[in-house]
């Protein structure tokens, strides 16, 4: 069974109405249950004290920040290749949500800094990559809105979107590229054991990581299919205005 | 299992990124949940006009 048979707006309405009910409820029970934990229940750290709790809000939107970007960018590409209108779509609604967790991440992350570093901001690579990320999604959404023919803002909006790919690339990899040149640290969270946090913080950060995933999903289909019945609503007063 | 709830001096910093949590999930669930429903609703009024 093809993949693309979800690129028809009736099956994706199909799909994604029966999916998102679950969804909502999973990841908002999640996010209670992961950020809860790491707020009220984990020991103070030995280095940050208090502070470090940041991590489980911090972490997770970022991380949602430079990967609803990648995921935008490849719906970008499906949809400039294979044009299916849905893949637009995916892209335009992740965009606000994207926008959202990367503005939640810069305000956590200069909340953080200020007790940790002493500042609330430095024109770190890190940083100012994320700051040009969070400006190319405004950039996105904005450019959508300006356009009136969803075509044609489907297809520079998804131009806008490859060009400020190579900053989601940065925001991801400023530490590693820069080696020691960073006043971030590197990722929280690594595949080799020794280099995460202590099991006490991991795995409240870890259902966290789930419950902010769990509810941008839901987030994305809601919003999709509220695009899907706006532009059929679209064809259809374009059709009545014709007759 | 104890349970924290004073954050002393970093109180000041933490509170306000889970304030900056809530009001962004829960601006985002209206948002998307409002929407929908107004969309849904035209939809429907619509397709109703043209039968």
């Amino acid at each position: 069974m093809s993949i693309w048979r979800y690129a028809n707006p009736a099956e994706f309405m199909r799909v994604s109405g029966a999916v998102t009910p679950f969804l909502t409820v999973l990841g908002l029970a999640a996010l209670v249950i992961g950020v809860g934990w790491g707020l009220f229940f984990t020991p103070t750290h030995y280095e940050q004290g208090e502070s470090a709790r940041i991590i489980y809000i911090h972490v997770p939107s970022a991380m949602l920040a430079i990967n609803t970007y990648f995921l935008m960018a490849v719906a970008s590409i499906i949809g400039l290749v294979r044009r299916h209108h849905v893949s637009f779509l995916i892209a335009k609604s992740a965009a606000p949500i994207g926008a959202a967790f990367t503005a939640l991440a810069l305000i956590t992350g200069a909340l953080w800094g200020a007790p940790t570093w002493g500042t609330w901001w430095v024109w770190d690579p890190k940083l100012t990559s994320v700051l040009i990320m969070f400006f190319f999604y405004i950039g996105y959404i904005g450019l959508w809105g300006a356009i009136e023919d969803p075509d044609k803002a489907g297809d520079l909006s998804a131009v806008l979107c490859l060009v400020g790919v190579v900053f989601a690339i940065m925001s991801r990899y400023a530490v590693e590229i820069f080696d020691g040149r960073t006043l971030h640290q590197p990722a929280s969270l690594s595949l080799d054991e020794e280099e995460n946090v202590s099991n006490v913080y991991y795995i409240p950060l870890l259902i966290s990581i789930v419950g902010f995933y769990g509810a941008f999903l839901s987030l994305l289909l809601i919003r999709t299919r509220t695009e899907i019945r706006e532009r059929r609503l679209r064809a259809m007063a374009m059709r009545t205005a014709r007759s | 299992m104890e349970i924290v709830t004073d954050m002393g001096a970093h109180g000041a910093y933490i509170w306000p990124a889970y304030g900056a949590f809530t009001v962004i999930f829960v601006g985002l669930y209206w948002w998307a949940a409002s929407s929908n429903a107004k969309a849904r609703k035209k939809l429907e009024e619509m397709e109703r006009k043209n039968d």
